[in-house]
């Protein structure tokens, strides 16, 4: 499809229109060409034409406001579009923008040359170029126009509470939500550097609260789909008013406008300007940090002028150093909600692992450990670096004991694995670093096999001490980084714990 | 370090004698590679697919007793089988449209080609207007601009005369989908989805292949060979990429 532009008599600025819909009366300025070789065109204010039915307008705006979609992605022919497009309430953007290198995708920020392809395109008749890197969510190619929404918003403002919850704070928890909500009314950027089983999620509800009272949308970035899962009916329970959407790949409800949504961060991509908090959830977690333009998409979803919360337990060096450097304001839960200090590893030479495994033995202090867990029926993870690693030795203590399994990303299984140790039928889980985030299993103890590989960075050893001991009733339990040769990361991670146990609670900071 | 062009994940590649003399950047990573199967063994000598015997299945049987469709298509080939991995494959390539991902069989289909069917005209099996305007690019005419690669130099080994694609077929109306309906549907469905869009003369006495992605009841390649058949043509076989 080729784009015009069109200068209407009585019109500030060109509209830029498909070439299907070119108007009677207009004087083309520019094109018919692809969208992405046409000029730009100055930030628009829609015009007062209202020939559209109202119905029409109020489906266009649940579908498109605070998003940039395909044409490919609405229900809707051009000829339905024309009215909104002609009163610029709907506006085009060229999906691809040409760089000194190739192109830069808009919706999500891939400016890599080698992440595009070239394809014989029949939709405009050339050889045209396409972002490799977000073609799951529909080919942007270089004639795709993106759709947005350029009316006028849709919520209002309501002074009444809609949070309904009633749990109390630890001190840690009281001193981070009143940071959050000062954060929700300067519209500013906050860190919160939480301890595993510290009850993030938790403090964020009086900052969303007032966020959501003010009218404002709030979008709430997760890593992976099952954290999706796991906060939207929590947080459909406290905020019982209020629209709440959860989006991830595969979900079904993807053009449901909500005031609350929780997405995964790949699905950030097709928002743009939308809102007004962003909180992040472990920041510091894969794939956040692995792929720069997933945080590009998520600077995009947010408005210029919004708050950013980012949650971690472990952050990374770089927000660190902003910390240090004052760039970026902090606040610490270092105690877990129970108030007990969080278990420190211990470091346990096991030599050279890797020829044993592959021969069918473990080495003997792996094995020992492995058979008190089971014999004394304490649940107990063991993190191995890899998948090869990890059938290896799941088959061996299958071998003594059948009813050990061991689950990774790809295992269709996972789940249902997952939710047996849970249970209590699965006696040991041997597992890569996808537990690492987010599982909570009463009384749980963890062993790390192959501590020295490089897999298992500080944050990720930081995690995994964090499985341990986030009951009340079990605040203790043994975790073991199972090495041969200690590295950076291991003993980083120790330090860190150490470190958050040494700091002081907020009431004792005030006594100083 | 380069990167599979299907999972992104990197290719270690180790240089031995014949990789320093004959540098080949491989497209895909071992893991990859390796989930798509090759078709190999004994299979059906009309429809490729893979089975314990040498006779011909008894779907081909079926299609050589009816009088009307016996010896329309001399013989399909097919590159892999319809595995998981190749219907994901499939899916990203053809369905959320990744087209340059078909170019990690692109030497596959060439040497398929020039072992089985080589001097015939490649014929993409088209898509009608509509479907070509959703999807953005034919599959098939992808697969088949890759079986006849520009001469090489220096080669003897290569000398049929290379043909460019022939868009010599065209969609009568818009059809669902073959992949949303039954085998029952497909096979009994008694339209003439195809019409030749050249002269005679143009067809009369030339050998062709017929290029489409799958072939799962063979009843779309056997359509459009009719087409091409009642027009004179000497011969038709057909490449597909997978075989369902």
């Amino acid at each position: 499809m080729k784009m015009i532009h069109v200068q209407l008599p009585g019109d500030t600025c060109a509209l830029c229109l498909p070439e299907v819909l070119a108007p009677k009366g207009g004087t083309i300025s520019a094109g018919p060409d692809i969208i992405s070789r046409l000029p730009g065109l100055s930030a628009p204010s829609p015009r007062h034409v209202s020939d559209f039915s109202p119905e029409l307008y109020q489906t266009i705006q649940h579908v498109c406001m605070g998003k940039e979609l395909l044409y490919e992605e609405l229900p809707w022919d051009w000829r339905d579009l024309e009215p909104f497009l002609l009163a610029r309430i709907l506006v085009l953007r060229p999906g691809l923008t040409p760089t000194k290198k190739g192109w830069v995708c808009r919706r999500c920020g891939n400016a890599s040359p080698r992440h595009y392809g070239v394809l014989d395109c029949a939709r405009c008749g050339t050889k045209c170029s396409y972002c490799r890197h977000c073609v799951n969510m529909g080919r942007v190619s270089a004639c795709s126009a993106l759709i947005a929404w350029n009316g006028p918003p849709l919520f209002s403002s309501s002074p009444q509470p809609l949070l309904q919850w009633n749990g109390t704070f630890s001190a840690g928890q009281k001193r981070a939500a009143a940071s959050i909500v000062e954060a929700v009314e300067t519209k500013s950027e906050r860190l919160v550097w939480a301890v595993c089983g510290a009850g993030k999620t938790e403090v964020l509800f009086p900052g969303m609260e007032r966020s959501l009272q003010k009218g404002e949308r709030i979008l709430l970035a997760a890593p992976r789909t099952d954290v999706v899962l796991e906060l939207l009916p929590r947080l459909q329970k406290v905020f019982p008013d209020t629209a709440i959407v959860g989006l991830y790949g595969g979900s079904e409800e993807k053009d449901c406008l909500a005031q609350l949504v929780i997405a995964t961060t790949h699905q950030t991509m097709r928002f743009s300007e939308a809102f007004d908090l962003v909180i992040i959830d472990e920041v510091d977690a894969f794939p956040f940090t692995a792929d720069a333009s997933l945080v590009n998409a998520v600077e995009k979803a947010a408005r210029s002028v919004s708050a950013r919360i980012h949650l971690t337990a472990t952050p990374t060096p770089f927000l660190q150093k902003q910390v240090k450097k004052k760039l970026l304001p902090c606040v610490r839960i270092p105690r877990r909600y129970h108030g007990f200090p969080l278990p420190v590893p211990r470091m346990e030479w096991s030599g050279a692992w890797k020829r044993p495994v592959t021969k069918g033995r473990l080495p003997k202090k792996v094995l020992r450990w492995c058979r008190t867990r089971i014999e004394e029926t304490i649940p107990a993870f063991v993190f191995v670096p890899s998948v090869t690693v990890l059938e290896e030795v799941t088959a061996i203590l299958q071998k003594t004991w059948a009813a050990v399994e061991g689950v990774h990303s790809a295992d269709d299984q996972r789940h249902n694995k997952v939710q047996r140790f849970r249970e209590g039928t699965v006696p040991l889980l041997v597992t890569t670093t996808i537990l690492e985030r987010g599982v909570t299993i009463p009384g749980v103890e963890a062993a790390v096999l192959g501590a020295e590989s490089t897999v298992f960075t500080e944050s990720a050893l930081v995690q995994i001490a964090g499985r341990v001991g986030r009951s009340s009733e079990n605040p203790d339990g043994d975790i073991v980084f199972f090495h041969a040769g200690k590295t950076e990361a291991m003993t980083a991670a120790v330090r860190h714990i150490l470190m958050m146990n040494k700091e002081p609670l907020p009431e004792e900071a005030s006594n100083e | 370090m380069s990167e599979c062009l299907y999972c992104a994940g990197p290719i270690t590649n180790f240089t031995t004698w014949k990789t320093l003399f004959f540098p080949k950047e491989p497209l895909l990573c071992d893991e990859c590679e390796a989930s798509f199967q090759l078709i190999t063994g004994p299979i059906c000598p009309i429809c490729s697919r893979p089975q314990s015997s040498e006779v011909s299945c008894g779907d081909c049987r079926r299609w050589e007793e009816d009088l009307s469709w016996s010896g329309v298509l001399r013989r399909n080939y097919s590159l892999f089988t319809y595995n998981d991995a190749m219907k994901e494959w499939i899916a990203s390539w053809k369905y959320r449209g990744d087209a340059v991902l078909a170019q990690a069989f692109q030497s596959r289909l060439q040497t398929l080609y020039r072992r089985c069917c080589d001097g015939a005209v490649p014929v993409p099996i088209p898509l009608s207007k509509e479907r070509l305007q959703e999807r953005g690019f034919n599959q098939s005419a992808i697969l088949a601009s890759f079986v006849c690669p520009p001469p090489r130099l220096f080669s003897k080994k290569y000398t049929a005369s290379p043909h460019e694609p022939a868009f010599l077929l065209e969609r009568t109306a818009h059809e669902e989908k073959q992949s949303k309906k039954s085998r029952l549907e497909r096979m009994s469905s008694s339209t003439r989805p195809f019409r030749v869009l050249l002269e005679k003369n143009e067809i009369e006495g030339k050998s062709f292949v017929i290029i489409d992605d799958i072939y799962t009841t063979g009843t779309t390649l056997r359509k459009a060979a009719e087409e091409l058949r009642r027009n004179g043509a000497k011969d038709i076989c057909s490449i597909t990429l997978a075989r369902g």
